[in-house]
């Protein structure tokens, strides 16, 4: 939607002084979406990585509990599991990205994994425990990385929108209204002018019909 | 005079046929999917349970453990062989109950079997009522009596006590059955010890390590098997104890990898092979013990590998843990 103005000088200037901020905003906004972009994709790289590593950690462990499973009894699987001897005490921080509060979180674990007897339990229980409380650091921190990627992706939505409303709406508009805005006053300079000569064309004739 | 074994036994012998033979266990390893094995195993003994077509694998293997269980105990003429089969249930229930009772866990009750020769509530007032405790085996009410005296026992100083009374309580009712079997059951408790110090190593608490946490009644005492862990020649210690020397390379194995796989699967080959090679007392109750115990294995063994197809696992890894094809 164009801008609807009065086709005043100060109107002109007013108008100039915006596109120019406009400008300059979106120079820094665009500055702005090229850093977030950046640290996106560092903290995208970092994650894959990490969600590779545990995700075959994971795999491991699973095999290993699949037989745990298989080669106890319901009851006593459940029994085994049922009173822990490790407590996980997990850490929050937060960091400053571009102004942006990312969270970060680690994990101490305290106490031992294993905590029961070996008469109907597997050895494979065991390994599979430990692989999982070997991983539990990691999928706490994963979590972490997800939020604030989740952060910086709504941010750099926000900031492309931003940017491309200023680039495909606001300073066009703002210089179609400039551009009319000089067009109109050019337009009545035009006609001041000829006005002014229409009036001193009849002035001359005027005074040389009184010296005839 | 009439031997009362000689029914039993000739009905045992009819009942190994349903074991399933080396053929039909290639061919559930070479099975595609859970599915095409639940499809082979309707074809054998197991087939006559509900449930197989629909892959409820676990209510099929309870079935067939009590129809098991129930046919020996009719068959049997030895009380010593019912109360061995069914007190091993107890054992577990008691750890289930007396392990909640002192150590609390969550809200809900523990998950209990269905019982073997003494009643749950039995089981759950042993603890506090020392009546009950009289009514129970020596092996559970000597536990019993030890856990009442601890305060603030932990899960695993339970465990520990409820470990020996299980291996106890087996060792008690099954010894009587002839030195064949006693042989067996020994073997399974040096075993087991030597699978406690190597998991017990590896946890990384070598601290943890003493006589104590150990099984009574193998072959080998409790404080030799621990000495060697903690000198580290526990391989060669293995190859010295009968029936078990083919281990020892198997737990050099399993110390260096840290996997078990096949160290699970020799120990229990090696006592599905004293099971088959069946040296027990001919017409007595040890033939029908020992059919119980290959049954249980032969479903803990159907149990790995339905999961393992059933999770899409390849056969070469399912091949270093299953001790049969």
């Amino acid at each position: 939607m164009a801008v609807v103005v009065r086709a005043t000088r100060m109107e002109l200037q007013t108008l100039r002084k915006r596109s120019v901020l406009a400008r300059r905003g979106h120079k820094l906004l665009k500055d702005k979406l090229d850093e977030l972009m950046r640290q996106f994709k560092i903290l995208i790289a970092e994650y894959m990585g990490a969600r590779q590593k545990i995700e075959g950690e994971l795999l491991e462990a699973y095999r290993e509990f699949l037989f745990a499973r298989a080669s106890m009894r319901r009851e006593a699987l459940a029994d085994a599991l049922r009173y822990p001897g490790a407590v996980a005490v997990v850490h929050g921080s937060t960091r400053k990205v571009m102004n942006l509060t990312l969270p970060e979180f680690d994990v101490s674990m305290e106490g031992s994994i294993r905590n029961y007897g070996m008469l109907d339990t597997t050895p494979e229980l065991d390994a599979s425990l430990e692989v999982f409380a070997r991983v539990l650091p990691g999928i706490v921190r994963l979590a972490g990385q997800e939020k604030a990627i989740g952060i910086l992706a709504a941010e750099i939505d926000r900031t492309r929108r931003r940017v491309n409303a200023l680039e495909y709406i606001l300073i066009p508009e703002l210089e179609e209204a400039v551009s009319r805005i000089r067009l109109k006053l050019e337009e009545i300079e035009r006609g001041n002018l000829t006005r002014l000569m229409k009036v001193k064309k009849m002035a001359e004739r005027k005074r040389e019909g009184t010296l005839l | 005079m009439r031997n009362p074994y000689l029914y039993p036994n000739g009905r045992i012998g009819a009942l190994e046929k349903d074991l399933l033979p080396a053929r039909t266990w290639q061919m559930l390893l070479s099975a595609a999917d859970s599915v095409e094995a639940s499809r082979l195993l309707a074809d054998t003994w197991y087939g006559r349970f509900p449930g197989l077509s629909q892959c409820a694998f676990e209510t099929v293997f309870e079935a067939a453990q009590a129809a098991s269980e129930q046919e020996l105990m009719e068959l049997s003429e030895d009380r010593a062989l019912v109360r061995g089969i069914l007190h091993r249930r107890d054992a577990r229930n008691a750890r289930y109950l007396w392990k909640a009772a002192l150590c609390g866990g969550n809200a809900d009750g523990p998950e209990l079997e269905k019982p073997g020769l003494v009643e749950h509530s039995l089981l759950a007032s042993a603890l506090a009522d020392e009546e009950a405790r009289k009514l129970l085996p020596a092996a559970m009410s000597a536990a019993a009596e030890e856990l009442s005296s601890l305060s603030d026992p932990s899960p695993l100083e339970v465990d520990r006590i409820l470990d020996r009374m299980a291996a106890g309580l087996e060792l008690d009712e099954f010894s009587s059955m002839g030195p064949g079997f006693r042989r067996l059951l020994e073997t399974m408790i040096d075993s087991r010890n030597v699978t406690t110090c190597i998991r017990i190593m590896l946890s990384g608490s070598r601290e943890d390590l003493s006589p104590g946490v150990l099984l009574e009644g193998g072959t080998v005492s409790r404080k030799a098997v621990c000495g060697a862990a903690l000198e580290g020649s526990l391989p060669d210690f293995v190859a010295d104890i009968e029936n078990l020397e083919r281990l020892a390379p198997f737990v050099k194995e399993t110390l260096s990898s840290r996997s078990f796989l096949e160290l699970e699967r020799e120990t229990e080959r090696v006592i599905m092979e004293m099971l088959d090679a069946g040296s027990f007392e001919l017409f007595g109750p040890a033939p029908l013990a020992a059919f119980i115990f290959k049954k249980e294995m032969e479903m803990n063994h159907l149990r790995i590998l339905l999961a393992a197809k059933a999770a899409g696992m390849d056969r070469a890894r399912l091949s270093r843990r299953l001790p049969r094809g």
